[in-house]
């Protein structure tokens, strides 16, 4: 203890003697670790922090797909199986969705409810701050219907009053109708408790209501009988112990339907697991570009420190000497590099307080938990750990270096000019290499998403999203079953909406997805003539107004639009008239439907561009559009207007309200604004990856700058030398810049290798060129030979105006 | 200023002030020297007489404060860096006390080197270097590195750098002075050799020993030729003092 002490105080002693040093060692290190915890932070609350419940790492979601993408336990009775018969599970609850609409409040209104069993918020570990949870009782049929409404519920529409638990509702939601589809059912529900602020389940979604799920003897309709499972692990259990127990589970069910013999995968996973598998690689691959920022840092604080260490030869062969062993000068210089990482683990830790609100502002906000981000107990543990791992990384190589020396032959040679030149030489060129290789990595990675943005800008979208406004609808069920009760509401809102002055065009869709995706769900028809295996085809079906087409601003290929005498009339995309009728005009052809709807057929009257999105700017399912007759509860509106289409948002708001007091538009957004968010993930990476790979760059010129002006400084007497015998300034000139270009030559054949490696992870992001694009490898590498080759004059410059007679005076 | 003159090397009232901080060193003060084509002159005086000043103006590592230069009557005392650098590279060969050899370039690195700067082809490079090394007896050492070799061997080395080019003129500043006794008798005769075949030589050293290995001998005290002795007389005089009972070393 006496001993590290005394190497503290020598170590601090050593930095204030060196100020200068300490304080770019200091900076250049705050930096990297700054941008290391920052990104850390936020995946410290996406992935790695705990979910809101009790012990939230045994709650797990239970997965189970056949080749028949059947979800097995999602069916009443095999949920029931499931709970009754597993030997891994403590308890297993289940819920589904359902929107109810609520009267008997100020302002009735549908909600988000879940209908879940009695012992879900038991096995959550949630319980109600006012009232109770639910029991085995509530799940009978004969006892009162009860719920649990969300805090924000019971504050906003009940008014936070402490009475409200026994109030009665009444709840209308949605049912199983048989063939007549869906019906209603309504009735009072009693208010047995009120969750407290922040609970949610399922986590980060908005729900006001949980009712109690009562479970009827005999069969039940399909939609009353989804059941979704989630339980909570025994004591010990593996989720892939549970999935293989799980699997035997299932293959003991009962098949319903042929193809459910086949072999069933079931899958458990935690639900953090659940939460972030969409959105664990981003946070992941930042992680990565930070931590090659760090990296990049230390090869250049190592190679500051090796250079010191070197001057520090003879005080370490005096050591040594005096009966200071390896490991003694090894802890001594370890020490100091230690307390160096330490301090810029602090200041690093300030730019992270600084910067953290900013990376969560230019974080996609689908990120679930981002506005969690903060500096915790977890990420000041990160950052310690860092500095330390940082200290070593940077500190072993050259204390190890420095204390592998000869006493005798340094204590002799002063500062040992010759003592293992070329291996000093290779070590710190290796580290101005890797600097080069790292910086060029993400240099790469930041210019391919540079160029994805760029190519992404040029895409034919196949309409104009410029003055288009997009909104969309939620209208209640209970007062919106009937497609009458749709028509009433949309044709006069329509008809208004086109009545507002610069409103060019208006039009509108089922509302269940403007744009198409490669995999995109398909509804299945035939070509009219052709028969035989393989004629069955698939392509997303999407019911619009006849003004749909103008307000989308979608460019006619062939044919027209709808008018009032189609009632079987198709117009289809071009990416299907392609695929189906390659060599045929498709004006005229028909298409035939025959599913539970009936068999139909639907003349094609016309073909339109294909309509493309950032989100999927290549190859798309092809789109058959039919002439939307009546409307739909979830439709959309579409309106082209003179100028800012924002600027009639209110009175759009004003006209909905007029025909419907019930708050239903869900969303109001100008089509640029829904574009330009689709490229968020994207942008958001390509400013980070920037910002490291900047940050990156620098650092490596900066190295590779003192490299060699380290190195011009250490070789003057050799310049001398090489000058006396003849050479002039432009040999000197041309030598050291040879040395910087050749460091950079090899940094770029490594970096481009780790690039060809790792800018695959990006690939998913990229569009209009690959990860291996040679234009972008080249004119990247050549950028980062040319800033070797700005940081490499200044130096060569220096070396070249050396006096010989000074020079060879120098030792 | 022009001179004509026969000699190889002719300089003529050379000056070299040195001035740091207000104080004006006089290294050279007035310097007047001529070497023939073919001669072995050593330079000797006490430290700070200004031998070494002498010698890398000679070298054209430096230029005088004042006076003339001629080599191979061309004057060369005003040429720009350049010009100088091109000159000491054909025309000088430099053997210094320290050796001076590069610690990153092998033995045969280092005696190509000056022909590198000439551009001239490898295959002549290598066919000259090898040469120079087997001249030195040092041939069998060509892939070491300095650090690797004794002293002598060094210097030897150095010695062959010198003559690679075949430069008009050899400058030996103190070529024994890190040398043991054996060493530098064997650099000595390497560089009486080196005579032999025709190469001019100009030695500064403060060894009396070495110096009569010289045909003549400039004594330098003050920046100033104090004295000229012919190396012919400076033998008989060390016989003499020899026969005496004195020890001259």
């Amino acid at each position: 203890m006496t001993t590290l002490w005394q190497d503290v105080r020598y170590a601090l002693r050593m930095l204030a003697k060196n100020p200068g040093f300490a304080v770019v060692v200091v900076l250049i290190l705050a930096v990297a670790i700054g941008a290391n915890t920052a990104v850390f932070s936020v995946v410290n609350a996406v992935m790695v922090r705990p979910l809101p419940y009790k012990d939230s790492h045994e709650l797990v979601w239970i997965r189970q797909s056949g080749i028949d993408h059947t979800e097995k336990f999602r069916y009443r009775p095999n949920f029931l199986y499931l709970r009754e018969h597993n030997n891994v599970f403590e308890s297993v609850a289940g819920y589904r969705g359902n929107r109810l609409y609520v009267q008997g409040i100020e302002a009735p209104h549908q909600v988000t409810a879940l209908d879940v069993t009695a012992n879900t918020f038991s096995l959550l570990g949630g319980q109600p701050i006012q009232g109770r949870g639910f029991g085995p009782e509530d799940e009978k049929p004969e006892s009162p219907r009860v719920v649990v409404v969300s805090h924000a519920f019971w504050r906003d529409h009940l008014g936070a009053d402490p009475n409200a638990i026994g109030r009665n509702l009444n709840l209308t939601s949605l049912k199983g109708n048989g063939d007549q589809g869906f019906g209603l059912e309504s009735g009072a529900h009693t208010i047995v408790g009120v969750m407290p602020p922040g609970f949610s389940f399922p986590f980060g979604r908005v729900v006001q209501f949980w009712r109690a799920m009562v479970f009827v003897e005999g069969p039940t309709e399909y939609f009353d009988s989804i059941v979704i499972p989630l339980a909570r692990l025994k004591k010990g259990i593996t989720p892939e112990r549970a999935s293989a127990d799980l699997a035997v589970l299932a293959s003991r069910l009962r098949p319903t339907e042929p193809a459910d013999a086949a072999p069933n995968v079931v899958e458990v996973y935690r639900f953090l697991d659940g939460l972030v598998r969409h959105h664990r690689r981003l946070p992941l691959l930042l992680l990565g570009a930070a931590g090659f920022v760090l990296l990049t840092a230390c090869a250049n604080v190592a190679n500051l420190f090796l250079a010191r260490a070197n001057v520090r030869q003879r005080e370490m062969a005096m050591r040594m000497a005096l009966g200071a062993g390896r490991g003694r000068l090894v802890r001594q210089m370890l020490t100091e590099s230690l307390l160096l990482s330490l301090a810029a683990g602090v200041l690093g830790l300030v730019l992270t307080f600084c910067s953290v609100k900013g990376l969560v502002a230019l974080c996609p906000a689908d990120i679930p938990r981002l506005q969690e981000t903060n500096v915790d107990l977890r990420v000041l543990g990160f950052t310690f750990g860092v500095s330390l791992l940082t200290g070593l990384l940077f500190g072993l190589v050259p204390a190890w270096r420095a204390s592998d020396i000869g006493v005798n032959e340094t204590l002799k040679q002063g500062t040992g000019r010759t003592t293992g030149t070329r291996r000093w030489r290779r070590l710190h060129d290796g580290l101005v290499v890797s600097q080069l290789g790292l910086s060029l990595v993400l240099l790469i990675g930041a210019a391919l998403l540079i160029r994805t943005l760029v190519a992404l800008q040029t895409v034919d979208l196949g309409f104009q999203p410029q003055n288009l406004l997009a909104v969309g609808f939620d209208l209640p069920w209970a007062k919106y079953l009937e497609t009458e009760q749709c028509d009433n509401f949309f044709k006069p809102l329509l008809e208004r909406i086109q009545m507002l002055p610069s409103v060019r065009s208006v039009g509108a869709y089922d509302g269940i997805g403007l744009f198409s995706s490669p995999d995109a769900g398909g509804r299945d028809f035939t070509i009219a003539g052709s028969t035989g295996p393989g004629q069955l085809r698939s392509a997303r079906w999407m019911a619009v107004t006849p003004g749909f087409f103008d307000a989308m601003g979608v460019r006619r290929l062939a044919g027209r639009a709808f008018d009032d005498r189609d009632s079987d009339a198709i117009v289809i995309d071009e990416t299907l008239a392609c695929e189906c009728f390659p060599d045929s005009d498709p004006l005229g052809q028909t298409f035939v439907t025959d599913d539970s709807s009936g068999r139909k057929v639907h003349t094609i009257v016309g073909v339109v561009d294909t309509i493309r999105s950032f989100a999927a700017p290549g190859p798309v399912m092809g789109t058959v559009y039919t002439r939307g007759t009546e409307y739909w509860q979830r439709a959309a509106v579409l309106l082209r207007t003179d100028g800012d289409p924002m600027r009639l948002a209110p009175a759009i708001r004003k006209i909905v309200a007029q025909l419907e007091k019930d708050q239903v538009i869900k969303t109001i957004e100008p089509m640029e604004a829904t574009l330009s968010e689709m490229l968020v993930h994207r942008r958001f990476v390509m400013i980070l990856l920037g910002i490291f790979a900047g940050v990156a760059l620098a650092l490596a010129t900066i190295g590779i700058y003192a490299l060699l002006q380290y190195s011009a400084t250490r070789r003057t007497h050799d310049i001398g030398i090489r000058m006396a015998l003849g050479a002039r300034e432009q040999d000197i000139l041309a030598a050291v810049l040879g040395q910087g270009i050749r460091l950079a030559l090899i940094g770029v054949v490594a970096g481009l290798v780790g690039a060809v490696a790792l800018t695959r992870i990006l690939a998913s992001l990229l569009y209009g060129v690959t990860p291996t694009d040679p234009l972008t490898l080249m004119v990247v590498s050549f950028v980062l030979i040319a800033a070797a080759l700005l940081a490499s004059y200044l130096p060569a410059r220096r070396a070249a105006s050396v006096d010989p007679m000074v020079a060879l005076r120098h030792e | 200023m022009t001179e004509s003159n026969e000699s190889l090397i002719h300089v003529a009232d050379l000056h070299k002030v040195f001035i740091t901080e207000e104080v004006e060193t006089h290294a050279l003060a007035g310097v007047h020297l001529s070497i023939a084509q073919g001669e072995y002159v050593s330079i000797a005086g006490p430290s700070g007489c200004g031998k070494s000043t002498l010698m890398a103006i000679l070298g054209l590592l430096d230029s005088p404060t004042e006076g003339g230069y001629w080599l191979a009557g061309e004057p060369v005392a005003d040429l720009s860096a350049s010009q100088r650098a091109r000159i000491r590279n054909r025309e000088v060969g430099f053997i210094f006390q320290s050796f001076n050899l590069i610690g990153d370039l092998t033995v045969f690195e280092n005696v190509e080197l000056p022909l590198t700067y000439r551009g001239m082809s490898s295959a002549e490079r290598k066919k000259r270097a090898l040469g120079a090394l087997e001249r030195v007896g040092m041939s069998h050492r060509t892939k070491h590195y300095p650090a690797q070799l004794s002293g002598g061997q060094q210097q030897r080395v150095a010695v062959a750098r010198a003559v690679v080019g075949s430069p008009s003129i050899v400058l030996a500043d103190e070529p024994t002075g890190n040398l043991d006794s054996a060493n530098s008798e064997a650099v000595m005769s390497l560089l009486g050799e080196l005579h032999r075949e025709g190469a001019t030589i100009c030695m500064v050293t403060h060894d009396p020993r070495y110096a009569r290995h010289a045909q003549r001998t400039v004594h330098l005290f003050d920046g100033r030729i104090v004295e000229e002795e012919e190396a012919v007389r400076k033998q008989q005089e060390t016989a003499e003092l020899k026969q005496s009972g004195f020890d001259v070393a």
